[in-house]
């Protein structure tokens, strides 16, 4: 009998700690809503209670039944790259590949940010072109012509006709932009 | 049939209505079928043009969206993973796989013309007996039924889409949880909008009202999609679809005939039942295919037989969603209460005298919805045709535009910046929980179910005078509790027989 290999073990304890200190911050929020409802005996806290606990049940579960199928040397990988992406993963894991996949999951914080302050109509295009370019997209063309289109889908659809009042930002000139930017596309109307 | 006759000249008849028939016809498609933005982000922003409609006009409109809009999310679902709305959910599970086998062409075939039956099945009820069936389904259905149908959805479709049961219910747990952040439905004690870990305080205003469940699909089926697919690309992994235009066979559907049958009667039952609706119908729908298909071990990895049940159970409630809703004034979904603010807009009042004052507005709606199930076959004939061409599209050039588009789609719902990043924090997270095994559309479906679960469960319980074994003396809450609790009991007594064996390892499929 092969006894598996000391790290095997660090996954599902991660997993589990993950779990519980979620469970620990849900718990220790509840003080600040526990008040007492006259016409209802379980207050307002009964019902976060009980799926707090479930869930940490349920992860204790999980982490006991993965260290049971361990022992007996099945492998307890449930990833599911190979259903997303159509075919198994074996990452390129290069310097430069690691951080372009940073740069993917921060730039749409970095539009969030700016969105309110220089105007949905302003940062667009820039975020537009720049997760193209993280795309490894590389031709003028296309960057020009994808961010057009995308461009002109905000306007026409949603500025023109359905009138959703995008954020114009708060700095004064992205202000002055994004509003012209509004009413050059309302023009006719 | 007068009635329907009746209905079906003033909607043919009237150019005017005919013009808003077409156009929420088509705009249902076409938002349902764009990645990022669904039939909801459509009803949202026309709302406020319905002021200047005629009542009856605004409320066919609305349904006829509502019809095209549920089969329209199944296109995205499909071609992209990305449900166009929660009740798309389940069509990714087989759908998308079998994009990726290049059998696109054949699953939106099969989600085209099980719409179809399912909401032509659903509308013809629908017009024989609104008036019985909303009757019944108010006296046989309290709140401890309600809590009790929802217990058991859960129980049998937890596992759904998840790698094992224990990955299944925790994404289910996850989704409750989040369901409580807001008021309790008792008391209206805000929950979870104020934080204090450790010095670090924190209070939202926005948070008292709870997490709006259009962000959170966006977040977790969008985001994390073009995430996943992003980060395949960057990392030279991403292969380009095929786009087949192959579609199902007449034989193909003769074999899924009675999962056709089921569905319709599920999805039904499920969307008769207030606030219930569309997205548990075809999660039940989708798990009672699984359990009863003898090509089980396929669901999963591409198997058309799962497209079939959640389409045609999906697309079955949004008949019997209207029951409710006209004879009640009880709407079952998102899209439902906003043909219920449509009324008030315009100082009517929903409910059984609406049969009386405003015939014509009910039949209208009704012939509505029945030629809106049946033009989609034909229109989504031609959209199978041309739609899988998006598949040719490199995915690079598509992802600025889902993600564009689902931050208007996010933002548009309360024009609200912060439904924006919880989109986003949705997405993130719903990439890693993809990655580890977890569902994210165990999330979604703990998400929708838990506010109405909560307020079933308290209604009860008050009713009750706090005796649990209360919900065994009514016959089909006992029933649906005993049913749910045999399901968690088989499900992880199978759980345990198989998961010590090799063949565990491999990608979960059944339960």
């Amino acid at each position: 009998m092969s006894f598996p290999k000391r790290n095997v073990y660090f996954k599902p304890t991660a997993e589990w700690l993950m779990w519980m200190i979620l469970v620990l911050i849900a718990l220790s929020q509840v003080d600040n809503f526990s008040q007492e409802i006259a016409a209802y005996k379980f207050d307002a806290d009964g019902w976060p209670i009980t799926i707090t606990l479930a869930l940490g049940v349920g992860a204790t579960l999980q982490f006991f039944f993965q260290l049971w199928r361990l022992g007996a040397g099945v492998d307890i990988d449930d990833s599911n790259e190979e259903a997303d992406t159509g075919e198994k993963a074996e990452f390129n894991t290069s310097r430069e590949t690691r951080l372009t996949n940073i740069a993917i999951f921060l730039l749409p914080f970095v539009y969030l940010y700016f969105a309110p302050r220089m105007g949905i109509y302003f940062i667009t295009p820039i975020f537009i072109i720049s997760l193209m370019l993280l795309l490894k997209v590389r031709s003028i063309k296309a960057l020009l012509g994808i961010t057009a289109v995308a461009y002109l889908l905000l306007l026409v659809v949603f500025t023109r006709f359905f009138y959703v009042a995008l954020p114009v930002g708060r700095w004064d000139f992205f202000y002055d932009f994004n509003n012209w930017i509004i009413v050059v596309s309302r023009i006719g109307m | 049939m007068e009635h329907f006759i009746i209905g079906t000249w003033m909607l043919f008849g009237d150019l005017e209505a005919l013009f808003i028939f077409v156009l929420g016809l088509l705009g249902g498609m076409f938002f349902g079928a764009i990645p990022g933005v669904n039939m909801l982000t459509l009803g949202a922003v026309i709302l406020p043009f319905t002021i200047s409609m005629e009542p009856t006009h605004a409320v066919m409109l609305y349904s006829v969206i509502y019809c095209s809009g549920v089969f329209g999310g199944a296109i995205t679902a499909i071609l992209f993973n990305i449900p166009g709305a929660p009740e798309n959910a389940p069509t990714c599970f087989d759908g998308y796989p079998m994009t990726v086998k290049g059998m696109a062409g054949k699953a939106i075939g099969a989600a085209v013309c099980c719409s179809a039956i399912g909401g032509v099945c659903s509308a013809l009820l629908m017009m024989s007996a609104t008036g019985p069936i909303a009757n019944w389904a108010i006296r046989a259905f309290g709140s401890q039924e309600i809590f009790a149908l929802i217990f058991f959805g859960l129980a049998v479709s937890a596992s759904i889409g998840s790698a094992n049961l224990w990955k299944g219910w925790l994404s289910v747990f996850a989704g409750l949880l989040l369901a409580t952040i807001g008021t309790d439905p008792v008391g209206g004690i805000p929950r979870f909008s104020e934080w204090s870990i450790l010095n670090w305080e924190y209070k939202s205003y926005y948070l008292s009202a709870g997490l709006h469940f259009i962000p959170m699909i966006l977040g977790f089926f969008a985001v994390s999609e073009v995430l996943v697919q992003a980060t395949a690309i960057s990392s030279g992994m991403r292969q380009r679809m095929k786009a087949s235009m192959e579609f199902p066979s007449i034989v193909e559907f003769w074999k899924v005939r009675y999962t056709m049958v089921r569905s319709i009667f599920i999805g039904f039952f499920a969307g008769i039942l207030p606030g219930i609706g569309a997205t548990l119908a075809a999660f039940l729908g989708y798990s009672q295919a699984q359990k009863w298909s003898s090509r089980k071990a396929n669901f999963g990895k591409g198997e058309m037989e799962g497209v079939v049940a959640s389409e045609t159970a999906n697309n079955a409630a949004t008949g019997a969603a209207m029951i409710p809703l006209l004879a009640l004034g009880l709407p079952g979904g998102a899209l439902t209460a906003m043909i219920l603010g449509i009324f008030q807009i315009h100082g009517m009042e929903p409910g059984p005298l609406i049969f009386k004052n405003s015939n014509d507005l009910v039949w209208i709606t009704f012939a509505a919805m029945f030629w809106a199930n049946l033009l989609i076959v034909m229109l989504g004939w031609i959209q199978t045709k041309t739609v899988v061409h998006v598949l040719r599209i490199p995915f690079r050039y598509l992802a600025p535009i889902i993600l564009l588009l689902a931050t208007v789609g996010a933002y548009a719902l309360r024009n609200l910046m912060i439904d924006v990043w919880i989109m986003f924090f949705a997405g993130i997270l719903g990439y890693f929980m993809r990655s580890t095994g977890y569902s994210p559309a165990g999330i979604i479906l703990g998400l929708i179910l838990g506010n109405l679960g909560e307020s079933a469960f308290s209604k009860s319980m008050q009713l009750m005078n706090y005796d649990f074994l209360g919900f065994f003396s009514r016959p089909i809450s006992g029933i649906l509790l005993a049913l749910g609790g045999l399901a968690i009991i088989s499900s992880i007594w199978t759980e345990i027989k198989t998961s010590r064996s090799p063949q565990s390892a491999i990608k979960r499929t059944d339960n």
